[in-house]
């Protein structure tokens, strides 16, 4: 590997290092007027910053435009040969604020990357190209929120980093370390005392979430009963004749049905005796429309409303076996929208009954005996697709979240400065007992010219909680199993009663059950699931 | 009288720089959510319904 060090502040061969800085402002090299100490400061997801002091040639007029907002660079050179050679960018931006100071006749600047000026030009498009593999859902995020905001939403789902490169290029880093460390930084390289290792509190550390999940949603159901009656028979219709009573017509039977609300699904009447005359009563020609009964299958629709309260639970069992449970909570919910459920079931009775030619949306398929449910088309930001996605959504927060939480270790050092040290860099540490890899997450470069030293500090983030080389396998983000609609036995009966009396009023009165309350009323359904978060274990081993 | 600097204390600058131009790096917009308690739809009784059949048997 060539990137441990650079030979404009390391050295080489037997010689010290020679450097110098060049300070570009608005395409113009404005190095001979930089003073002090230049500092560029790089944390993980956050702008790189810069800081340096300038003193212009007295009597300069100071002018806002002049500062403000203009370009600047800052690169370091091999100076070795008295001509830069072999430079290298350590930063590029603007600068963001011009301080005064009128007693020494500075100008002290603090510049930008302008991380999130550049983010907050990405379209929605462009920032998830940029986070591939994040999950979204607007019931979970702020479905309106853009740049800086939307891209913070993906990454709470995606352990990785976005910053900028040295050409001010967006670029996303994943958290775990590369196989190979990018650099590899040995006593040889490490100055004497800098190294230092920081272990993250068990209080800071998060294994275990437990996701609340609410999905509440209608499904229409229909009831199909059958009904059979006879108030007379070929054995009883002399008597019923000769006592006066009243004869059953067909349509009635059907009115009667449909009086009580429901749709006949199917229906056979029992014909009248084929003979032309029973006792007083002589067939005429539209007595084919009697009956002596009827046989018939009735439905009813209704629609009941379901809340399905997920309870999903993440967590890391190894994390959790090495230093106990340390939980957090999340919640989210979403509710299907559909018309409104009355109306629904109005459309469908309307239609069932040939009332109206306008089909509803949506009807369970009756089935004789039975209680049937189907689902409904509900808009496509609240069906199940929907809910799907908001519940992996959490799921993916809460591993990215564990993750994060135990990568807080970190061992950091100081070099000799080093322009190929980055946040993309995977950096390996084997010096003073310590040896240890990880993704760096800070770098910090400070020339200062006057007393000749560059160095560049930075901390690389250890994942570690159960020990080098302990795998924690991950389950899997699929959306958690919901509820299906069911099928089940009506309990009650229908019954029919003819008046047929001559002193009655000779109604035909149909009488079906009331629909079950749990068929009707809110059906709450608690479902539970389970899923393993990995966490990559970074090599650190210590030895005191 | 000289003009005074306005620069503030060493170091502030830094933290006040980066607060503002971080400014927000891990903060998502998400919100926990709870349902409305759901409307209560109507009992459903018995369902009865009646016709008139008058057709004398003589």
């Amino acid at each position: 590997m060539a990137d441990e060090t650079y030979a404009a502040t390391s050295g080489a061969a037997g010689a010290a290092g020679v450097w110098t800085a060049i300070v570009t402002i608005a395409g113009v090299d404005r190095s001979s007027i930089v003073v002090g100490e230049i500092r560029i400061e790089a944390d993980e997801s956050s702008a790189r910053i810069a800081e340096l002091t300038v003193r212009p040639p007295a009597a300069s007029v100071f002018s806002v435009p002049d500062w403000v907002g203009k370009s600047i660079s800052i690169d370091i050179a091999n100076n070795a040969s008295g001509t830069p050679a072999d430079i290298r960018r350590l930063f590029s931006g603007l600068i963001d604020t011009p301080a005064l100071d009128f007693d020494l006749k500075t100008i002290h600047l603090r510049c930008t990357d302008n991380l999130q000026a550049v983010i907050d030009a990405l379209d929605n498009a462009a920032i998830d190209a940029l986070t591939p593999g994040a999950s979204f859902s607007p019931a979970i995020f702020d479905a309106a929120a853009i740049g800086w905001g939307r891209l913070q939403d993906r990454l709470s789902t995606l352990p990785a980093a976005v910053d900028l490169d040295l050409t001010g290029a967006p670029r996303l880093t994943a958290w775990p370390a590369k196989l190979s460390a990018d650099i590899a930084f040995t006593d040889a390289h490490l100055l004497d005392g800098s190294l230092s290792v920081s272990l993250s509190s068990r209080h800071q550390l998060v294994n275990q979430i437990v996701i609340t999940f609410a999905y509440r949603f209608p499904r229409v159901k229909a009831d199909r009963y059958g009904i059979a009656y006879d108030y007379v028979s070929d054995a009883t219709i002399s008597q019923h004749v000769i006592d006066g009573n009243r004869f059953l017509r067909r349509d009635t039977c059907d009115a009667a049905i449909k009086a009580a609300g429901g749709t006949i699904e199917s229906i056979t009447y029992t014909p009248m005796p084929n003979v032309p005359v029973i006792g007083s009563w002589v067939q005429g020609p539209d007595d084919y429309q009697l009956c002596m009964g009827f046989s018939a299958s009735v439905s009813f629709d209704f629609a009941q409303q379901i809340q399905e309260t997920h309870t999903i639970t993440v967590s890391t069992p190894g994390s959790i076996a090495a230093v106990g449970t340390l939980a957090e909570r999340i919640s989210g919910a979403m509710e299907g929208v559909y018309p409104q459920i009355q109306t629904a079931e109005q459309s469908i009775l309307l239609y069932s009954n040939a009332i109206s030619g306008i089909p509803p949306m949506d009807s369970a398929t009756p089935v004789q005996g039975f209680t049937t449910a189907a689902n409904v088309t509900l808009t496509a930001e609240t069906d199940r697709t929907a809910a799907n996605s908001a519940m992996t959504t959490l799921i993916d927060v809460a591993k990215t979240r564990i993750h994060g939480a135990h990568r807080r270790n970190s061992v950091s050092g100081r070099v000799p400065l080093n322009p190929a040290l980055d946040l993309d860099k995977t950096v390996s540490v084997a010096a003073a007992g310590v040896a240890a890899k990880g993704k760096c997450v800070r770098v910090v470069h400070t020339l200062s010219p006057q007393s000749g030293e560059a160095v560049s500090d930075f901390s690389i983030a250890i994942c570690s909680v159960a020990g080098t080389g302990v795998s924690h396998p991950e389950t899997p983000t699929t959306a958690p199993t919901g509820s299906l609609p069911a099928t089940t036995p009506l309990l009650g009966t229908p019954t029919a009663v003819f008046n047929d009396g001559p002193s009655e009023d000779h109604k035909l009165v149909v009488t079906f059950p009331g629909v079950e309350a749990v068929e009707r009323n809110l059906a709450q359904i608690a479902l539970s699931a389970s899923y393993d978060a990995t966490i990559p274990e970074d090599p650190l081993s210590i030895t005191l | 009288m000289s003009p005074s600097s306005t620069r503030p204390p060493p170091g502030a600058d830094l933290v006040d720089s980066l607060e503002r131009i971080a400014r927000g790096a891990g903060v998502t917009s998400q919100q926990p959510r709870r349902l409305d308690p759901a409307p209560v739809l109507p009992a459903i009784p018995a369902r009865v319904g009646s016709a008139l059949s008058d057709v004398p048997s003589s």
